[in-house]
């Protein structure tokens, strides 16, 4: 059917804009393959701790108040309705906020290296065309990539705020996601196969685990928590908030994945600018946070607007 | 799980490449299916992100045109996996129709016929698209769309017709934009 080949052909013959560098496609692709192993993949390994009932407390902020409590043991049944999902300019404005808990939240002995702090400040979306990191605060390759400026206020995005977690010359990770789809929020079990095919939607990946998982009573607030294991990531810890369109999660894992092993630091171009990868270092010994910790993270009101 | 980190630069090597030919042909595919630069522009991106993941388990990379065809595909016709965009598309009568295409008859044909492509529901473009732009057969399309080859018979058959309707009777390219009702 030449027609239709000649329609096509006469669409294509509109003057196009300039196709994307390589360079911003493979940055883009680097930061979400990373992104997929911060929240997804069948775990193994370590065995989540027994769901023994117990109260610890998260380094609170100053003015923040105290951090909330994590009890254990509960199928998780939310004792008031889950808040509404802020909008990506709401997560955008809540950003520092939310650096700001989560470096508190790093218990003793754990430095959050100055050097590569990050702060986001957009959410992130799939475009990246408008990326600009910010100079000597945004780390390559973290995943942070604005919302286009038009991006209505219910648009559905992920923010990515990520920190490098480092003790004795070694590095892991600590991650703060919201992700947005303005679903209302699950009544049911967080752990649920349900709950993890829709996590799977949202991270674009199949294999969100439902093993390993358990939820957490944060203050009357169901936390799914899920552990999973590989070898360049180690252990890792997701907690997972449902929110009422969306999801708060925090992941916390020994490793950091490096992009080149072979210990070559690569230079490239991210928004305008040439930068070069963090150097990469090896994996934490334990794991940053209890599971009890973690949930209390991810409970905590503070990083909501 | 895991193997991002241990990836080989002749990997990215091989993506780039792949990326430097290829990249221009799937976006301008995207662009038949969905009518925007931006859009067709992050379903490219898209689809290079999941053939980033995908590229050190391609064993034969002589499928992978296919399996990026399939991925485009798949990210078009999938409302979910690109939950923060909204197709708008532009009605024949609006008035950013009408401005672009009194000033450039190649235009205004242009937009006439792209607009008629717009037209049809989503599967019976893809069909076109895949079966008369790419070339590919039936059942590469059924692949692709996962569905059957009687369905893409089908969907070819009931595509055409609906873009003969929207272009007046017949799928002539000098067709203007008064010919269109």
């Amino acid at each position: 059917m030449n027609e239709v080949k000649e329609i096509c052909a006469a669409v294509l013959n509109a003057p196009a804009p300039p196709m994307r560098e390589v360079d911003e496609v493979l940055t883009a692709a680097r930061r979400s393959a990373r992104r997929r192993t911060w929240a997804a993949g069948a775990g193994t390994g370590m065995a989540v701790a027994a769901a023994a009932v117990m109260a610890l407390l998260v380094p609170a902020l100053a003015g923040a108040g105290p951090a909330p409590v994590a009890t254990a043991g509960s199928p998780g049944r939310p004792t008031h309705a889950p808040p509404k999902a802020p909008t990506w300019r709401q997560a955008q404005a809540q950003a520092p906020r939310i650096v700001q808990i989560l470096t508190a939240a790093v218990p003793a002995g754990y430095t959050v290296p100055s050097e590569w702090d990050v702060v986001t400040n957009w959410p992130s979306s799939a475009d990246s065309r408008t990326a600009k990191p910010t100079p000597g605060r945004t780390r390559p390759g973290s995943g942070l990539t604005p919302a286009r400026p038009s991006a209505p206020e219910d648009a559905k995005y992920s923010s990515v705020i990520p920190l490098l977690i480092s003790a004795g010359g070694r590095q892991g990770e600590l991650v703060s996601a919201f992700n947005v789809d303005w679903r209302p929020a699950p009544t049911g079990d967080l752990c649920s196969a349900a709950v993890s095919a829709r996590l799977s939607g949202l991270v674009d990946d199949p294999a969100v685990p439902d093993t390993n998982c358990q939820v957490v009573m944060v203050a009357g607030v169901p936390v799914r928590v899920s552990t999973e294991h590989d070898a360049t990531r180690g252990d890792v810890m997701i907690a997972t908030r449902s929110l009422d369109g969306g999801w708060l999660t925090i992941t916390a894992q020994e490793g950091v994945p490096a992009y080149h092993p072979d210990g070559q630091v690569q230079a490239f171009k991210y928004g305008g600018q040439t930068v070069s990868e963090p150097p990469h270092h090896p994996p934490l010994t334990r794991p940053i946070f209890t599971v009890a910790q973690i949930a209390a993270i991810a409970g905590n009101p503070g990083l909501l607007p | 799980m895991g193997s991002y980190g241990r990836r080989r630069r002749s990997d990215e090597d091989e993506f780039t490449a792949f990326y430097a030919a290829r990249g221009d042909q799937l976006r301008g595919t995207a662009y038949l299916l969905c009518g925007d630069w931006h859009l067709a522009e992050d379903l490219t991106q898209i689809t290079f992100i999941k053939l980033y993941r995908a590229w050190a388990r391609v064993e034969r990379h002589e499928v992978i045109d296919q399996y990026a065809r399939r991925v485009l595909l798949r990210a078009f016709l999938d409302e979910r996996r690109r939950p923060w965009r909204r197709e708008h598309s532009t009605a024949p009568e609006s008035a950013t129709f009408e401005r672009v295409a009194a000033q450039d008859p190649d235009t205004d044909r242009r937009l006439v016929l792209h607009a008629a492509l717009l037209d049809l529901p989503k599967r019976r473009r893809a069909v076109l698209v895949l079966r008369f732009w790419l070339d590919l057969s039936v059942e590469q399309t059924a692949e692709i769309l996962g569905c059957t080859a009687g369905t893409v018979k089908s969907q070819t058959s009931d595509g055409l017709a609906d873009l003969r309707r929207a272009l007046g009777g017949s799928l002539d390219v000098d067709v203007t934009l008064g010919g269109r009702t």
